[in-house]
């Protein structure tokens, strides 16, 4: 299966292996939705009218109802521990392969491929377009690895994205802040108050020990040499931003891979070769 | 086929499926609400959940691991929905 995170990201850190949960089954179903055994599984029968209508008659008639699903809060929302996920309605249109996609305005794709040049070509405001629609112009077929994003979090990618790939660059000026300690015990590295070490691997992350903090805040490591160079410095601003940069992205990434299994499956779209 | 609704903060919502999660051995209910404006999106929403004299009885949920869970499962709700919908 394609990794979508990391090539948000634009680069490859390998596989990070995750321990596999066990997954949930259904109990009980209402209003006909009999799944039966594991998620995705089953039969759907006797499905109430009123459910019926409420969402086959969301979106546009010529809405391709699994467009939906790439265009989901990509972040669930958690209110007083309801959890929640909204599908907003969206005014799109799909005329053919190669066209015009559209988006409300207060989203943006994001492009999620790792393609330098992909061929997607943004119009906003056009002549031709209401002036409360973005849309996409693809010459190249389907237009995979674009997923429609709510504007404020293709803002924060952007920006949080720059200050992660600067951090991990080697021209990083806060790395000259860790330093090597000449102690009995090897691999001591002392790093200034405000600053954090920051590493993409977490099982590498969790082998920098940190040993003591002084009372001025300078925090004491142990680090085996072998691994001092997976480590970067950053502030301790661009550490929480990158974490929750990590954390959207992850996130992003499964509702594509979500939505682009189920719109394969379907077969509603014949796949293009980009 | 039965129809179930559930009181969530004083309010009346349709209850789309009940799921059992066998790691953390708890129940999370799916639902929805039908009179909502759809012209603004449809919303499904999820937490733990227990059944009391053919109740279904909401339960706030506050672990990590509870919201993961809850997030994935209306995405699956929305996938079959989708999925349904398309087929009838």
């Amino acid at each position: 299966m394609r990794n979508y995170s990391d090539a948000l990201d634009n680069r490859n850190y390998g596989d990070t292996t995750k321990t596999k949960k066990k997954g949930s089954k259904v109990v009980k179903i209402f209003l006909g939705m009999a799944l039966v055994g594991a998620i995705g599984l089953g039969v759907w029968s006797l499905f109430d009218d009123d459910i019926v209508g409420f969402f086959k008659n969301f979106g546009k008639d010529d809405v391709n109802p699994d467009d939906l699903l790439a265009f989901s809060e990509s972040i669930p929302l958690d209110k007083d521990g309801v959890i929640s996920i909204t599908y907003p309605f969206v005014d799109r249109t799909l005329e053919n392969a190669n066209g015009r996609y559209s988006l409300p305005d207060s989203y943006d794709f994001v492009y999620i491929g790792d393609d330098e040049n992909p061929t997607l070509k943004v119009i906003k405001n056009g002549e031709l377009e209401p002036s409360n629609i973005v849309s996409v112009e693809s010459n190249n077929g389907y237009p995979v690895d674009v997923i429609g994003v709510k504007t404020d979090y293709a803002n924060f990618l952007n920006d949080a994205g720059e200050i992660k790939s600067n951090a991990l660059s080697e021209n990083n000026p806060n790395n000259s802040k860790l330093a090597l300690e000449n102690y009995e015990v090897p691999n001591v590295y002392s790093l200034p108050a405000g600053f954090k070490l920051y590493c993409e691997n977490e099982a590498i992350n969790k082998q920098a020990l940190l040993a003591y903090i002084a009372e001025d805040g300078t925090n004491v490591y142990v680090i085996p040499k072998a691994l001092i160079d997976e480590f970067v410095v950053v502030t301790e601003n661009d550490f929480t931003i990158i974490g929750k940069y990590n954390v959207l992205k992850d996130q992003i990434a499964e509702v594509y891979d979500l939505y682009e299994s189920n719109r394969l499956n379907n077969g509603t779209q014949t796949t293009n070769s980009r | 086929m039965e129809r179930k609704q559930l009181i969530v903060d004083n309010k009346a919502y349709e209850a789309l499926a009940i799921f059992h999660n066998d790691e953390t051995d708890k129940d999370y209910v799916v639902y929805t609400d039908l009179k909502a404006d759809m012209t603004k999106g449809i919303t499904l929403s999820c937490v733990i959940c227990k059944e009391e004299n053919e109740n279904i009885i909401p339960i706030k949920i506050q672990d990590a691991r509870d919201k993961e869970i809850a997030a994935n499962l209306i995405r699956t709700v929305m996938v079959e929905i989708n999925k349904y919908s398309k087929k009838n």
